[in-house]
């Protein structure tokens, strides 16, 4: 997975913030376009919805962030939520600010594997990231190769919906049926109200012939898997992708495997029949 | 592999050509024992060194590393790697092990840890066969020997007035050739004359198979008891020669700065906790369940060798008293 | 001290009290006691106790918050519980402690080399080592642990059940010839000393965790912001962490020794906490773990508390450095 011009795994590659933007309200979450500074830097950087790089702050630390841009963009982008030391740094970051790119890291959404079914794509709050990467890249490259697509994305608020833009965009796209939702009513609020794993319990899916895709906190995956099997959908055909502590994001630190696996370069994306098998630990 | 017998003096000759490498030995300090650097004549005729009190791997793999540094606004510097060349004397089988398990992750698996590789290019680890055994050791228990090769460049046996240097490093065969009265082409390390190794009626512990292991997980009793006693430090972490498990952070002095490697350890609370503060290994159950399959089913499973070298160095640190061969007997009688 | 004493009072503390668990000690392979959790009345017949234990067993008490805990207990521990109930860590109620008599406990590293040893017996003021079938006796004073040669309370100061049996004589309590020794030295040579001291230290915290006053959730080493040390055992950093436990426990810390123990590299712990401990005592009268409902002395500020900045409180006969 690692493809870099540095032979040096731990060396970011130098990057520049080109642009950003507060998703919500409350300014809790904000989302960035990164330019590589390099020219072969940016010639070897290719990569596929799912994976993630760690982002530098030299001075402040590291974190992994999954990419948001579709791979046909040209600038990198991923939203920070402002929790520590690292994502404060990166909150007060603007236009022109120097950081340190090093990625792509993990594996990717195996678009491959699930070609002529229907796509079922479930996210919840800012763990879109890599979800929105995938559907914009399924949508321009593989919309002739997929049938039916519907996308449940739900947030505590509207405001708190990340990439509005696209979401509008989507909605005039006949090829996928987007279900947004929020976790309660909200004044000026036309679309659906409840928790992620209420509303995909109520979408009708195929389930022999549907893959779901899920990325989401912890809590919101434990409770939408089981409403995916009521369905009937196996195991084999859950994707979901993890998220953990992370520092090297290479598979060398030891700190995020779950059993034998490690989160940063056997996954983020599992399935969900590979899980069972390992410690109970995400 | 070259297998050589030498003379007591010629082996001491044969090592001062090797002056362009500075030279590392166990020596005692107070209450440590250490990998110092040292010069040929201080060596002891005998090459009897104690065992170090942390494991060999501080010589590859330090507890601070600096992976790079940066100035506030600049694009960030490339490192220098250690360039020093070393040739470290008086290691023990176990360490040579947990060399093994660190190769392992560090190089063998992509992407190739590029200051473990200078260092260990750079770097001539010699094993001494083990004339004793320490206190709580138990390679042989877990079906490895004081006698082993396992990850060094060479091992050294006592043959009495001559010494056997049994070697897989192509600059120390070529060095020592010409100092040896006897040399020839091995294939196994057991057809070589060993001299006399301790040995003793060793209890054999069982281990399981990494997928036995595995189908432990669940069993929530067997982790709270075995984790009732820890206390949650790292002592048994940081002297392991099999640990490898890292932390990176970044420290500034002003508008300079450098980013460090430094040890980690499993144990912590806050090894896995994630900024939304959840924590997936809550309680020293789950790190204990963590680290005792790292050791004897994820590592086995991934490099296909044993996580633990049986040096003993956790039994004779833990506070707690908590003894992994216990530990080991324990969890197979839960084997399904 | 009897074995079958001990077996018997536990056993009926455990049924009396309805007790959850028993903290004790049994003993390991090599003969040496080790801590050990006692889940069920019938498992007693492990529990033991000789100069061989090692660990301060009151520092696993903050983990059973909720549940009925019975606790053996000699002098030092005795007076953690104390403090611990002082600082509102636990309830008096849920605890049970079995008092013990306590003639110190030994220094493993003072044994020098333990390999293929078995401790075979104590005796009154001796204990029998063995290897390879040859006996060797040794005196029990010329091995005991620094902090019990000077301990000022051996024998438990609180308990619910006693066992009987000869404890050590108290002395004065602050490691008085080691304080001695340091105090000749000039404060460059003393610097140079916990410097190298903390050149040892490789940060694994085991002294933290077998300090049973060290039980704050979050430490400080572990905060990130602002991040107050770092991770890497730079000796600057280390020196730091080790004064700064020294101040935390100034006042706290009954000199169990239970860190000295457990620090895998030998470090010179316990010098500065009596050093620490004594100037609280000088300058309040005040020895911690004593009495319970009494307030940490760094903790309560009254009338009399010597003030040598504005001037008040009782300064007559107190120095405020040493």
């Amino acid at each position: 997975m690692w493809q870099s011009s540095n032979a040096n795994p731990y060396l970011p590659l130098p990057a520049r913030v080109e642009r950003v933007r507060f998703e919500s309200e409350d300014r809790s979450l904000k989302t960035l376009w990164i330019s590589l500074l390099n020219e072969k830097d940016r010639e070897n950087f290719r990569f596929r919805p799912g994976q993630f790089i760690e982002l530098s702050v030299p001075g402040k630390g590291e974190s992994p962030f999954g990419i948001a841009s579709s791979p046909h963009e040209e600038l990198l982008k991923i939203t920070v939520n402002k929790t520590g030391t690292v994502t404060k740094a990166i909150h007060q970051l603007d236009q022109g600010d120097f950081v340190g790119i090093r990625g792509p890291l993990g594996n990717y959404y195996p678009i491959e594997d699930v070609l002529g079914a229907n796509l079922f794509i479930i996210s919840g709050g800012f763990a879109f990231t890599t979800l929105a990467s995938f559907t914009e890249y399924v949508l321009q490259d593989w919309s002739d190769k997929v049938k039916e697509i519907d996308l449940v994305y739900g947030a505590r608020t509207p405001g708190m919906l990340l990439y509005k833009d696209l979401l509008e965009q989507w909605r005039e796209n006949p090829r996928i049926k987007v279900h947004l939702t929020v976790d309660r009513e909200f004044p000026g609020w036309t679309g659906l109200v409840g928790f992620v794993p209420d509303i995909v319990a109520r979408v009708d899916v195929d389930p022999v012939n549907t893959y779901c895709f899920i990325c989401g906190p912890p809590i919101m995956i434990r409770l939408t898997i089981p409403k995916l099997l009521e369905k009937g959908i196996s195991k084999e055909k859950i994707y979901t992708s993890l998220e953990r502590r992370m520092k090297c994001g290479i598979g060398k630190c030891g700190r995020c495997n779950i059993g034998p696996k490690y989160v940063c370069r056997d996954g983020p994306i599992f399935k969900v029949s590979e899980l069972e098998k390992l410690p109970q630990e995400y | 592999m070259l297998f050589l017998k030498l003379k007591r003096e010629n082996f001491f000759q044969a090592l001062g050509e090797f002056s362009e490498y500075a030279l590392y030995v166990p020596r005692r300090e107070g209450e440590r024992v250490l990998l110092k650097e040292t010069s040929l004549q201080d060596l002891p005729e005998n090459l009897y060194f104690e065992r170090t009190t942390g494991s060999a791997k501080e010589i590859l793999f330090p507890q601070e590393e600096t992976l790079f540094y940066f100035k506030r606004y600049e694009p960030l510097e490339r490192p220098k790697l250690e360039d020093r060349k070393k040739l470290v004397l008086g290691l023990r089988p176990c360490d040579a092990h947990g060399i093994q398990v660190l190769e392992d992750n560090f190089l063998n698996l992509e992407p190739v840890d590029v200051y473990f590789k200078r260092r260990r290019e750079n770097t001539l680890l010699v094993t001494i066969a083990c004339s004793q055994f320490e206190d709580n050791c138990f390679c042989d228990s877990l079906g490895l020997g004081p006698d082993r090769l396992n990850g060094a460049d060479a091992i050294i046996y006592d043959l009495r007035e001559a010494v056997g240097v049994l070697s897989r490093s192509a600059i120390l065969s070529e060095k020592l050739k010409g100092y040896a009265f006897q040399f020839q082409e091995v294939e196994n390390e057991d057809q070589v004359e060993k001299g006399e190794v301790p040995r003793r009626d060793p209890e054999q512990l069982p281990i399981l198979s990494p997928e036995e292991y595995l189908a432990l997980i669940s069993e929530d009793k067997l982790w709270e008891k075995i984790s009732s006693p820890c206390l949650g430090c790292a002592s048994c972490t940081y002297l392991c020669p099999t640990c490898y498990c890292f932390d990176l952070q970044d420290v500034t002095y002003g508008p300079v700065g450098k980013r460090v490697r430094t040890y980690d350890s499993c144990m912590f609370g806050l090894y896995t906790l994630e900024a939304s503060g959840h924590n997936p290994r809550p309680t020293l159950k789950e790190r204990w369940r963590q680290r005792f399959l790292h050791k004897f089913s994820y590592i086995p499973f991934l490099e296909g060798i044993l996580g633990c070298t049986g040096c003993g160095r956790c039994i004779e640190v833990c506070p707690a008293g908590i003894d992994l061969r216990e530990v080991i007997k324990d969890v197979a009688k839960f084997k399904r | 001290m009897r074995q079958d004493d001990l077996f018997l009072t536990c056993q009926k503390a455990f049924q009396e009290r309805g007790l959850d668990l028993l903290l004790g000690y049994e003993k390991s392979s090599s003969g040496f006691l080790r801590p050990a959790v006692f889940t069920a009345p019938e498992s007693l017949e492990r529990i033991s106790w000789d100069p061989s234990a090692s660990l301060n067993l009151a520092t696993y008490l903050p983990r059973f918050k909720s549940k009925k805990v019975g606790i053996l207990a000699p002098g030092c521990v005795s007076r953690s519980i104390i403090i611990l109930i002082n600082e509102g860590q636990i309830n008096r109620e849920q605890v049970t402690i079995i008092g013990v008599p306590c003639r110190g406990l030994i220094e493993k590293r003072k044994l020098g080399d333990l390999e293929g040893v078995r401790l075979v017996e104590f005796r009154d003021e001796s204990f029998v080592l063995e290897k390879e079938n040859q006996r060797r006796e040794l005196n029990l004073e010329d091995y005991l642990s620094e902090s019990c040669l000077s301990c000022a309370y051996p024998a438990p100061v609180i308990y619910d059940y006693l066992i009987q049996g000869p404890s050590r004589e108290g002395s004065k309590g602050f490691l008085e010839k080691r304080i001695k020794d340091l105090t000749r030295l000039s404060p460059e040579e003393r610097l140079l000393y916990f410097k190298r001291e903390a050149e040892k230290c490789i940060r694994c915290y085991a002294c933290r965790q077998a300090c049973p006053m060290c039980y704050c959730e979050s430490c400080f080493v572990e905060s990130s912001e602002p991040r107050w040390l770092q991770a890497a055992p730079e000796p600057v950093d280390n020196l730091i962490w080790l004064l700064t436990r020294v101040y935390h426990l100034a006042g706290r810390c009954v000199q169990c020794g239970s860190c000295s123990r457990a620090c895998p590299e030998g470090v010179d712990l316990m010098s500065l906490l009596a050093w620490a401990n004594q100037s609280v005592f000088e300058l309040f009268q005040y020895q911690p773990g004593l009495k319970i409902g009494e307030k940490p002395a760094l903790g309560e500020y009254r009338l009399e508390d010597p003030d040598f900045f504005w001037g008040g409180g009782q300064t007559e006969g107190k120095k405020c450095c040493s």
